[in-house]
Formats: C-alpha cells, structure tokens, sequence
C-alpha cells in the first residue's frame, strides 16, 4: 500500500492532477469521518477536509517516508481541525441532534453503520468545548497536557471537560437504549410475526 | 480505557463517509493557483535587494567622491604647446632646484618641471644628462592629454631627480636634459594651490574634474488620504449594512537621488513614513457581550471586543487584570454551569451586524502605520531651472504601527487589526515640480500615488494612498 502511495506523492509532487485525485479518492471518506468528529455541520465539515487537503498537497514535499502515509494525512487533518476550532470558536455553539450533520447514504443500512453514524450525531451534539477534548482524548490518544496546549486552555480544564463529555455520552446513550427498548417492545406487540 | 472512549474509537477509528463531490473541485482549483511558497520567496528576495541596497548606497557615493582619481593625484590637462623660443622658469618652491634646462637641445627641448613634481610621468628611463635622451623624448609639438602616475613612476623620476639635485646647487649648471612627459602628465594635488602654480605657459594647465555625478537630498511632509480597493458598503454576511470610508493622515519621505551629470534619468531611495486603513461604521444590534471574567476584587469586568470589517477584525485590549490566572480555571467552571465560554483575546465574540434597522451605532477607525522603503526611477521631462519630472517605483513596506479604535455609547475603546502583516510592498508614482530657491536649494512639490500591490492582511485589502508631498531638495 505503501509503495502505491509513494508513486501516487511522487506523481503528486510533479503536479500529476491525476495522481492527486486518486490520492484524493483514497484517503478522502476516511479523513471526512475525522473532520466530522470536529465539526458540527457537514458542511463545516467538507470546508476543513478542503483546507486540511489543500494543506496536505502543499506540504507534500516535506513527507519522509518514514511512516505510514496515511497517518501523516490523518495528523494535518486533526491539526486543520484544530485551527478551524479556535479560528472559529467564537461562533461555535452547541447543535441539537437534528441539526446535527447527516452521514447516512442510501446505499447503507446495516446496523453497525447506523450504530456509527448514531455515535457520530451524539458527538455533534457535544458542546464545542467538550467535543475538540473528547475527540482528541479518546480517537487521536492525545495527552490532557497536549490538549491543553493545543486548545489554549488549563490541563485541569482539559481534565474535568473529558469527564463532562463521558457523562453526557453516557446519559445520552442510555436514554437511547431505553427508548429502542420500548420501540422493539412496541414492535413485537404489533408485529408478532417479526418474532418468529 | 474507559468504555465510553472504547466504543466511540472502535467505531471511529476506520470510520468513512463519502464527502460531497464538489469538495475535490474546489480543492483542484485552489491548487491551480500560484502557491504562496513562491511568492514568500520573491517578498523575501525583494526584501534582501531593498536591505543590500540601502546598505550599498552610502558606500557608493563614498567610494564615488573619495576614490574616482588615484589617491594624492588629480588629472591635469595641459593646455598650450611648448612655444619654441620660451626661456625657463623657475619655481617658486625653495626647497629644491627646478629641473630645468635647455643647454643641449633648442627651444623645443625647453623643460618645465617642479621639484614636487616627481609624480610626472616617465615612460623612459632617463639617460642621466644625455641630450639625445632629452631630444627624442621631447617632440617639439607634442599633443597634450591627461593621465594619471603610478607609485612605479614615482620611484622612476625620483631615482632620476635624486641624482640630478646631488649636482651642485647652481640651478644652471644641471648639465642634463631631464625627462620629458612625453604626451600625459599628472601633478600632485597640492600643485593646484594658487600659490605652487607658477604662471608659465609651459606648466600644464590644471584643471579640476568635472563632478561625475549630482546627489540630491530631499524632504517633505504631506496630509495624506488613503483608501483601499475591497467592498466599501454593502451588507456582511449577516445581513446588516454597514459603511467603510478612507483616512486621512499625515505623511513624511527623506530621500536620497544620485544621477549622473547631465543626465535625466536618477535613481532614489530613502524612507517613508506613510498611514493607511479605514474608518468603519455599523449598526449593530446588541452591545452587551458577556462578562464573564472577573478582575481580583471580584468586579466583573468585559471581555475584549471583536468587531469584523474588511481588513480585518478588530479586538480590543485586554484588560491587564483579566489576563489568564488562576481565576481563569474556576471561572471556567462558572461557565460550565452558565453554559457561556470566557474567551480570551482571540476568541472575543464579534460584535455582530446583524439588523439593519439596528439602533446601536458603532465607529471604528483602523490605522496601519508604514516605514517604506523605495527604489524609484526619476526622468526629468523638464530640465530647466524650473525641474519637473515622473517618479515610478515600487517600496517595500515594513509595519511599525498597528491601532484600532472603537466608540459606541460615547464610549471609546483601543486595540489593534488582527492577522496584519508585517511585510507588504507597494508600488510608487509621483510627478515632482522642483523650483530653485538658492544655489543649490530647491523648492519640491510632489502629488505622489501609492498603491499596495500584496494585500496588507494576507487576503485581499489593498490600500492605495494620495499625498502631495511638499519640501525642500538640497543638492550636494
């Protein structure tokens, strides 16, 4: 895979637009889950993966190879996120899970995808804050004291934030069981055949 | 690992989603133009031509006015022929006897020379009192051109005159024909003192170069308006209406001209001291912003203000006791509870313009100060006493001052543009009028237009300023 991408970087660097658009194409749905996660709008989203690959494009000379190419996608992608949350901080607000930005395709109905795309509208809803040091923590493994650097604020507000979010997580995601608990209830009642 | 980060992870981890397909086609187009690296790399060659010639010039006009001749010597001329029948002179020096003789040969061999004049050119060595030497060297017409010495002729005519001057102390009896300068000669600057210069028709005449090149030192001062090329008026992007006018300001340039004598053409440089940016006015439909931070006696106070305009946004400063501490972690907490963030200076809630029919006013004005830098061709279209000229150029412009004002409810509050950059360059025209005054005192007048070809805030805010600058031109 990787020597794949090694001619599709070199490809790139002589300015091949079709090597870009394929480097593009691959790594693209992986890196707009990520953006999704920072952000709480799909367009949001679609501006930092467009500024995050503009980035990577540009940068590509500095690539070393001496890692897995994905990986450093994934890192200027999480640090454009980053820079788009503190460059747009002060508009930010809490969204609502209706506001929050639809992943789902026509072409996807199997239960672990809508279980993923449910965790991510839960994570959208998350307050700004809560979310950039939830996402960083518990996907990326960052460090509360990298957090904190990173976010400009206090470690111990880095801290008490993740344990914020765990528990608004937590409470959402037991409110949703026991409503898809009562639904298949229901379900069953009206639908006793289905239990067959 | 905590369960909750467990199972966000497991499903994150490899998670994708398709992205809109415009996405790449915006992404394809940003990558067809001009990257930034290129044009950071021509800013930071422009930048390095404009600091080696600012160092370069007063080493040029040093090395033109100390170093255009050999050092100690000037450029003579000699200006008549050697009259056939000419009787010698003598110096008027004391110190040492004049080389000069005419026993063996006729009127045309008449030497003149000077004891100090041991510079003079000899391109032959000297046959030590032979006449034939004197003759052959000596034509009696010969043409006069100028030249210069060398230390290796020096020491030529100098091992020649010792000889000559152990003889005797009669002046007569030299009983040699000295050299003679057979086409160029140059003598010793200390020749042109009106006192050695004996009057003979046969001593060069000397005469003092000709300055090669006019320095011209200029100043002048001008009320400026400056104004920029973006959106003036119109609505943000909240729908609210709101109006960007120019400034007015005061300008000042000390500039230094050097062009060659006669010539139309000169170059300048020197530095300018120039404002540009915008007053700003906007209704807005609230001005309260959260109090949030607190000072350490408990009052709360504002948090910095953030108003977006065309150049950039603007932010207020900071209160010095609201600046991040201790009390910053537990006010955190309070906002938790709130549901309202603290911000900091950089994440100020924008003072949004959201209504038109608003009732809150707000002023603001944005000012930039500038030390320019300019390389600029002069051509004298007239070239009377009474000069007029067109000046084009281009300045770089270094950023030394950055403030920004806002006022609403009689209230006024200061802080500076956001994302300014230090670096700009600016391209330069001025159409000069200069009217001598004294000799070498000119009266300047010059309309001047200035136009930012990089844009000032990294975007697309390119100021352009018109000044009439006005002062006086001294001429070295």
């Amino acid at each position: 895979m990787q020597t794949d991408y090694q001619t599709l970087i070199e490809g790139s660097l002589k300015g091949d637009r079709a090597a870009q658009h394929e480097l593009y194409r691959r790594l693209s749905p992986r890196m707009f889950a990520v953006c999704l996660q920072y952000t709480n709008t799909r367009e949001a989203a679609e501006d930092c993966l467009q500024e995050g690959f503009i980035k990577v494009f540009n940068k590509l000379g500095d690539f070393r190879f001496d890692g897995a190419f994905e990986g450093w996608v994934r890192r200027v992608m999480v640090n454009t996120a980053i820079e788009y949350y503190r460059r747009n901080k002060w508009q930010s607000h809490a969204t609502s899970i209706d506001q929050a930005a639809s992943i789902s395709t026509d072409n996807h109905h199997d239960p672990g995808e809508m279980n993923a795309q449910y965790l991510m509208q839960l994570v959208q809803t998350l307050p700004p804050q809560y979310k950039m040091v939830f996402v960083l923590f518990a996907i990326e493994g960052y460090s509360h004291e990298e957090i904190a650097q990173q976010l400009n604020i206090a470690v111990g507000t880095s801290k008490s934030n993740l344990a914020r979010a765990r528990k608004w997580l937590q409470d959402k995601l037991d409110k949703s069981e026991s409503t898809i608990e009562q639904t298949d209830m229901a379900t069953a009642q009206f639908k006793p055949s289905s239990l067959s | 690992m905590h369960p909750i980060d467990e199972l966000f992870r497991n499903n994150f981890r490899d998670m994708e989603v398709p992205p809109a397909p415009g996405v790449w086609d915006n992404i394809a187009a940003s990558l067809d133009q001009k990257p930034k690296r290129r044009i950071a790399l021509w800013q930071k060659w422009a930048l390095a031509a404009s600091i080696a010639l600012l160092i370069s010039l007063p080493l040029t006009l040093h090395h033109l006015f100390t170093t255009h001749t050999p050092e100690n010597t000037i450029l003579a001329t000699e200006s008549s022929k050697p009259s056939p029948d000419a009787t010698p002179m003598a110096s008027p020096s004391t110190d040492a006897a004049p080389v000069t003789t005419s026993r063996f040969s006729g009127g045309a061999n008449h030497v003149h020379t000077n004891h100090r004049s041991e510079s003079y050119t000899t391109d032959a060595p000297l046959a030590g009192g032979q006449p034939s030497s004197a003759k052959s060297l000596h034509p009696p017409h010969s043409t006069h051109t100028a030249t210069s010495v060398t230390a290796a002729t020096d020491l030529r005519v100098s091992e020649v005159i010792k000889p000559l001057q152990r003889r005797g102390t009669d002046t007569n009896d030299w009983g040699i024909c000295t050299h003679i300068p057979k086409k160029h000669t140059a003598v010793p600057k200390d020749l042109l003192s009106p006192h050695s210069m004996p009057h003979n028709p046969f001593v060069p005449t000397v005469t003092l170069p000709k300055q090669e090149y006019d320095i011209t030192i200029s100043g002048g001062a001008s009320p400026s308006f400056a104004y920029r090329t973006t959106q003036q008026s119109g609505t943000d992007n909240h729908g609210a209406a709101f109006s960007e006018t120019g400034i007015q300001s005061l300008s000042g340039t000390l500039r230094v001209a050097i062009a060659k004598s006669q010539s139309r053409w000169s170059l300048e440089s020197g530095i300018i001291y120039a404002q540009v940016g915008q007053n700003l006015s906007a209704r807005v439909a609230s001005l309260s912003r959260p109090m949030y931070a607190a000072s350490n006696n408990g009052t709360p106070l504002h948090t910095p203000v953030r108003v977006t305009s065309s150049l950039g946004d603007i932010f207020t400063d900071q209160p010095q006791d609201v600046a991040r501490s201790p009390i910053y972690s537990d006010m955190a907490e309070l906002s938790d509870e709130t549901n309202a963030p603290i911000y900091s200076r950089e994440d100020a809630p924008a003072l949004l313009l959201r209504n038109d029919d608003a009732s809150n006013e707000i002023e603001a004005s944005q000012i930039l100060e500038y030390l320019e830098v300019p390389i600029m061709a002069r051509y004298k279209l007239m070239n009377k006493p009474t000069q007029l000229s067109l000046a084009l150029g281009v300045c770089s412009n270094f950023l030394i001052g950055n403030r920004a004002d806002i006022t609403y409810n009689q209230r006024t509050e200061s802080g500076s543009t956001a994302n300014i950059d230090k670096i700009s360059y600016s391209a330069r025209m001025g159409m000069g009028i200069a009217i001598p005054i004294f000799k070498s005192v000119l009266f300047n007048m010059e309309p001047s237009f200035n136009y930012f070809i990089t844009p000032v805030n990294g975007q697309d805010f390119r100021p352009y300023s018109f000044a009439v600058f006005t002062g006086v031109a001294i001429k070295l």
